[in-house]
C-alpha cells in the first residue's frame, strides 16, 4: 500500500455486535476521502477508531508507516471535527482556537498569531472574546474547524460536521471547507451520509453497508458504476423493475416481460448476469412518450409500458409517478403527462443498472 | 356590580396565603424578638423590654458563642475538603467508567441515612471510643462526612454525567492526555455543581446535631450544640441567637445554590 493513513483488516466489536467487519482503506496524502452510507452503517464508528476512540479487535491502523492501532487519541496527530462541534462552553473563541497550541507550549506570541490567522480565514476576526454560546450555529462550526487546523493536524477527520446547520449555510460551507482543504493541503476524512455532500467535497467517497465497504471510487465511479445493487440505490438509482436476462457474448438480451419489451443491449462493464435479475435507473435517466405515438426502439434501451397515476411539479422537469401493475416507478420528464395516460419508458443502457435477483 | 363580584372570590385565596405565611414567617418572628427581648414573660403579647445585652454577651470573650462558632465553621470546613475531595473522583468514575453495581454503590451512601440515627452514632461513638477519636475534631468532621458524602456524590456524580462526553473526548483529540483534558475540561465545566454540593455538604456539618453529641460533646461545642444546652436551660435569648447566627449561612448559600445548581445537572441525580 502507498498511502498515508493505511487501515487494514480493521475489525471493532460493541459487546456482542460487530460493527465493523474488516476494513481495508488506504488513503493518500491530501486526498479528502468521505465515508458515505445510511445511519448505522459503521462509517462514524471507522471515524472513531482512526481517532483512537475506538480499540478495534483486529487490523491495524497506521500513518505514514507508523503503527498508531493502540495509541491514545493525543498520541496520534489527528484533530476530529465532532457532529455536535463539541466547543467547551467555558472558553472564549480563542481560547477553544488555541487550545491545541497551548498543549504544544507554542509561545504565546505565536500562538496569538496563530489564532488570528484561523479567525482571519475562517471569518471569525470580531468574535474571539465570545463564549460558544452567544455563537449562532453556523459560527460554532467555523470555530470548531479553526480549533482543529489552529494544531496543522496530519489528518483531519470531520464527523457529520454539516448535517446541524441550516440547508442554505451547508450549501457555502461545503465549498468553503474543500477549498479551504485543497488549499492547506490537509489529508481528510469526511463522514456524511448525504450523498450530495459527498460527491461535492470528496476526491473519492467510501460507501459503506452493514459494518463493510461496499465500493470505493471518485464520484463518477460510484455515481455512474455502482457495483452492487445496494450501491445503486444508495447512489439514487431508486427505480427497480424485475427483468429475464441472457448473456451472450457482449450483449445482454432481455427477455419479453408483462411490462416490458425484448431488448439487446450492450453489456459493456456490467458483470456477466443471466436468469432472473433486477434493472435499477434513476427517475431523471429516461426518456418517456405516449403509448400511441410511434413505439420507442429496443435497441439499446429497455423500453416499458405502463400508465400515469400521479403528476407533480418539483421544479425543472415534471415529476410522474408511473404503475407498471404492482411495479411503482417515479420518472422525470421535460413534458407533462395526464394523470391515467398510458405511457412507454425507455431507459438508454449506460443508465440502466442490472444485478442478479436472488 | 362585576367588579365587586370578582374582588370577593380573592378573599379565600387571600386569607390562605395569609395563614401560609403566618405559618413560615411566624415562627421566624418569634425567634427574632426573642433574640432582641431583654425582659419578656406571660401572659405579655411582646417583649417588655429591648436590648442587645445578650447579643453582647454571647459575643463576649467569656460566652460560648464565639468558640462555637469558630469550632462549627472548622469542622464544616474540614468536612467539605474530605467530602469533596473524596467526591470528585468517586463522582467520575460513577458517572465515566462502566463500574459494575453502579446503582448498588450510590444506594450503600444512603445507607447512613436509613436507618435510626441515634443507634448508628451510639454505636460510632462506641466505636470511636475505643481508637481515642471520641472528643477529636477529626472524629466529628468523620461522622460529618459519612453524613455529607451522599449530598457530595451523589450532586458530583450527576454534575460529571451533565457533561457531554464529547467535549472530553474534543480536548484528547487535541492531544490533551487524560488528566490534562480533566483539569481543563471536565472539572471547570463540573465547577458549579461541586461547588453546589459542597454548599449541601457545608450546610448539613453547621446543622448537625446527633452526631456530633455523640461523638464530640462535652469536648468538642458547635452551635447546634450550644442552642441545645441553651434552649433546655431555658435560656431562649441565647438559644434566639444562636439560631439566627445558624439561619443567616443557609439563606445565603440557598441563593448561592439556586444561581449554581442547573437544571440539567439536578435532573441527573440518582441516575
Amino acid at each position: 500500500m502507498d498511502g498515508y493513513l493505511d487501515i487494514s483488516q480493521t475489525r471493532v466489536r460493541y459487546g456482542d455486535a460487530e460493527i465493523l467487519k474488516g476494513i481495508d482503506l488506504s488513503v493518500r496524502k491530501g486526498e479528502f476521502v468521505a465515508l458515505l452510507g445510511a445511519s448505522g452503517c459503521g462509517k462514524t464508528t471507522l471515524l472513531r477508531t482512526i481517532a483512537g476512540f475506538n480499540t478495534p479487535t483486529h487490523g491495524r491502523i497506521s500513518i505514514g508507516g507508523r503503527d498508531v492501532t493502540r495509541q491514545p487519541p493525543d498520541k496520534r496527530g489527528m484533530a476530529l471535527v465532532f457532529q455536535s462541534y463539541a466547543l467547551w462552553p467555558h472558553m472564549t473563541v480563542d481560547q477553544n482556537i488555541g487550545y491545541g497550541l497551548k498543549l504544544r507550549r507554542v509561545d504565546p506570541a505565536t500562538a496569538r498569531q496563530r489564532v488570528d490567522e484561523m479567525k482571519g480565514l475562517l471569518g471569525l476576526q470580531m468574535l474571539g472574546q465570545r463564549k460558544p454560546a452567544e455563537l449562532s450555529g453556523g459560527q460554532r462550526q467555523r470555530v470548531a474547524l479553526g480549533r482543529a487546523l489552529a494544531i496543522s493536524p496530519d489528518i483531519l477527520l470531520l464527523d457529520e460536521p454539516l448535517s446541524n446547520l441550516d440547508a442554505r449555510i451547508r450549501l457555502t460551507v461545503r465549498h468553503e471547507i474543500s477549498a479551504l482543504q485543497r488549499r492547506l493541503g490537509i489529508t481528510a476524512v469526511h463522514v456524511t451520509h448525504d450523498r450530495e455532500e459527498a460527491m461535492v467535497m470528496a476526491d473519492r467517497i467510501v460507501i459503506m453497508n452493514g459494518g463493510e465497504i461496499a465500493q470505493t471510487g471518485t464520484p463518477q465511479q460510484v455515481y455512474n458504476q455502482p457495483n452492487s445493487d445496494f450501491v445503486a440505490a444508495f447512489m439514487g438509482a431508486e427505480n427497480v423493475v424485475e427483468i429475464e436476462v441472457n448473456a451472450v457474448w457482449n450483449s445482454l438480451e432481455i427477455g419479453e416481460g408483462p411490462h416490458n419489451r425484448a431488448a439487446l443491449i450492450n453489456r459493456g462493464e456490467r458483470p456477466i448476469v443471466s436468469g432472473k435479475a433486477i434493472a435499477r435507473f434513476r427517475s431523471e435517466a429516461v426518456e418517456m412518450k405516449s403509448a400511441g405515438e410511434p413505439a420507442l426502439s429496443g435497441r439499446n434501451a429497455l423500453v416499458l409500458h405502463g400508465t400515469v397515476v400521479q403528476v407533480s411539479y418539483p421544479g425543472g422537469l415534471w415529476r410522474h409517478v408511473v404503475h407498471l401493475g404492482e411495479v411503482s416507478l417515479i420518472v422525470d420528464s421535460q413534458t407533462r403527462f395526464d394523470e391515467g395516460a398510458a405511457v412507454e419508458i425507455a431507459v438508454p443502457e449506460a443508465a440502466l443498472y442490472i444485478f442478479p435477483r436472488h | 356590580m362585576n367588579a365587586t363580584m370578582i374582588d370577593l372570590k380573592w378573599i379565600p385565596r387571600a386569607l390562605g396565603l395569609g395563614l401560609l405565611a403566618f405559618a413560615i414567617f411566624g415562627p421566624l418572628t418569634n425567634l427574632v424578638l426573642w433574640a432582641v427581648a431583654e425582659k419578656w414573660y406571660f401572659p405579655h403579647a411582646l417583649p417588655l423590654q429591648y436590648g442587645f445585652s445578650y447579643w453582647v454577651s454571647v459575643f463576649s470573650p467569656r460566652g460560648n458563642a464565639t468558640t462555637s462558632l469558630t469550632m462549627s465553621v472548622i469542622i464544616a470546613c474540614l468536612t467539605v475538603v474530605f467530602s469533596i475531595g473524596l467526591a470528585i473522583p468517586a463522582g467520575y468514575a460513577l458517572a465515566r467508567l462502566k463500574l459494575p453495581f453502579r446503582g448498588a454503590i450510590l444506594l450503600v451512601l444512603l445507607i447512613p441515612q436509613a436507618f435510626p440515627n441515634l443507634p448508628v452514632y451510639v454505636n460510632i461513638a462506641r466505636l470511636f471510643y475505643q481508637i481515642g477519636l471520641n472528643g477529636t475534631v477529626v472524629g466529628v468532621v468523620l461522622v460529618h462526612v459519612t453524613h455529607g458524602l451522599v449530598y457530595a456524590v451523589w450532586i458530583a456524580t450527576a454534575a460529571f454525567s451533565a457533561i457531554d462526553r464529547e467535549l472530553e473526548e474534543a480536548a484528547r483529540s487535541m492531544g490533551a492526555s487524560a488528566l490534562r483534558t480533566f483539569r481543563d475540561v471536565t472539572l471547570p465545566i463540573a465547577a458549579p455543581g461541586l461547588l453546589a454540593s459542597a454548599v449541601f455538604v457545608f450546610l448539613e456539618s453547621l446543622d448537625e446535631f446527633t452526631g456530633t453529641y455523640f461523638v464530640g460533646a462535652p469536648d468538642i461545642s458547635t452551635l447546634p450544640l450550644l442552642l441545645y444546652t441553651a434552649g433546655s436551660g431555658g435560656n431562649y435569648q441565647i438559644a434566639s441567637i444562636t439560631a439566627l447566627i445558624l439561619l443567616l449561612p443557609s439563606i445565603g448559600f440557598m441563593l448561592v445554590i439556586e444561581r449554581f445548581l442547573r437544571a440539567d445537572v439536578l435532573s441527573k441525580v440518582g441516575r
